[in-house]
């Protein structure tokens, strides 16, 4: 198949784009409005959401297969692939970042209401299946937000495999 | 190491010379498609394959306009491409992976491109060369379109 010219890419060479290294331009860039802490950029708030979107659904992957409400194997290899995901998304986090996420981001607008995981019966395969095609469509959104391409090719990535996740679940 | 296609050397966005490279793939992959439909000999895999071929055509259609729209050259199909030379249906399937996951790069690289059309087009046609590569029965990479480091 040989290598398109130009176009490979590893993840480590994606990750190294900081995310800090945008946020003096993101700052310049900002108008009066702030609609987040002045000390977290835009990228790092899109960033930060995507974090929490995947804790959640690592939440509820752990609970579907430690329940048994869906085909171990399968569930097991798409959890793999999250944690997979959330270890890229923290390596992309500035370096000097916290590791948590301010208080004033957890409760940002347009957040939805932080899920107990344990308040609910564990998902099956149909209800996984929903939960990664929402993610699919909202990486869109998150890719075509961010100032930094790496962390764009980053997102756009992890909602390519989320589609698949969706594809595979409804295959059960 | 491999060379990171998420800017060029000099910074600049990747944007025109990713857009012609996504082109560059879809017709390879109108081409390839096109070749399997004719050569598959179960009427499944002919069905998929022109399907396929059709969604290649409404990509690089879109592609085109896109470079169109933005002053970009866009690069037109070559006479021929590279097919396998096997025509049962394990190589043509293997083959159609390969052409999905050409595609995944390329569209991977659009997708670090300063313009928010081109980035969201890249991501989306990501998602969709990902599921065509499952149909065609590839694995699910954790980051489809990388290459593993």
């Amino acid at each position: 198949m040989g290598q398109v010219n130009g176009c490979v890419i590893s993840r480590r060479t994606v990750l190294g784009a900081a995310v800090a290294g945008a946020a003096v331009a993101g700052l310049a860039a900002c108008g009066e409005a702030e609609w987040y802490p002045a000390d977290v950029t835009p990228d790092e708030y899109v960033l930060r959401s995507v974090i929490r979107d995947k804790e959640r659904m690592v939440v509820r992957y752990e609970a579907a297969i430690a329940e048994g409400s869906g085909p171990a194997e399968l569930l097991e290899r798409l959890l793999g692939h999250h944690l997979t995901h959330m270890d890229a998304l923290v390596e992309s986090l500035p370096e000097d970042a916290s590791p948590t996420a301010p208080a004033d981001l957890a409760d940002g607008e347009g957040d939805p209401p932080a899920e107990d995981p344990a308040s609910g019966a564990a998902m099956d395969a149909a209800g996984l299946r929903l939960l990664e095609s929402a993610a699919t469509s909202a990486r869109l959104d998150q890719a075509g937000s961010v100032s930094d391409p790496g962390l764009a090719q980053l997102i756009s990535g992890i909602g390519a495999c989320e589609a698949g996740h969706a594809y595979l679940l409804g295959r059960v | 190491m491999n060379e990171s296609p998420a800017s060029t050397p000099d910074g600049s966005d990747p944007g025109p010379e990713a857009l012609a490279e996504a082109l560059s793939a879809e017709h390879a992959a109108v081409y390839g498609y096109e070749f399997v439909g004719g050569a598959a000999g179960d009427e499944d895999r002919r069905e998929r394959a022109l399907d396929a071929a059709q969604r290649h055509k409404a990509l690089r259609d879109t592609l085109r306009a896109a470079a169109v729209e933005r002053g970009i050259d866009a690069p037109s199909a070559l006479a021929s491409y590279p097919l396998p030379e096997e025509r049962g249906g394990g190589a043509l399937d293997a083959f159609a992976i390969g052409v999905e996951e050409t595609a995944a790069r390329a569209y991977l690289w659009l997708a670090a491109s300063a313009d928010t059309g081109l980035r969201v087009t890249g991501a989306r046609a990501l998602q969709e060369t990902t599921l065509r590569g499952l149909e065609w029965g590839g694995e699910l990479d954790a980051l489809p379109g990388f290459e593993t480091a």
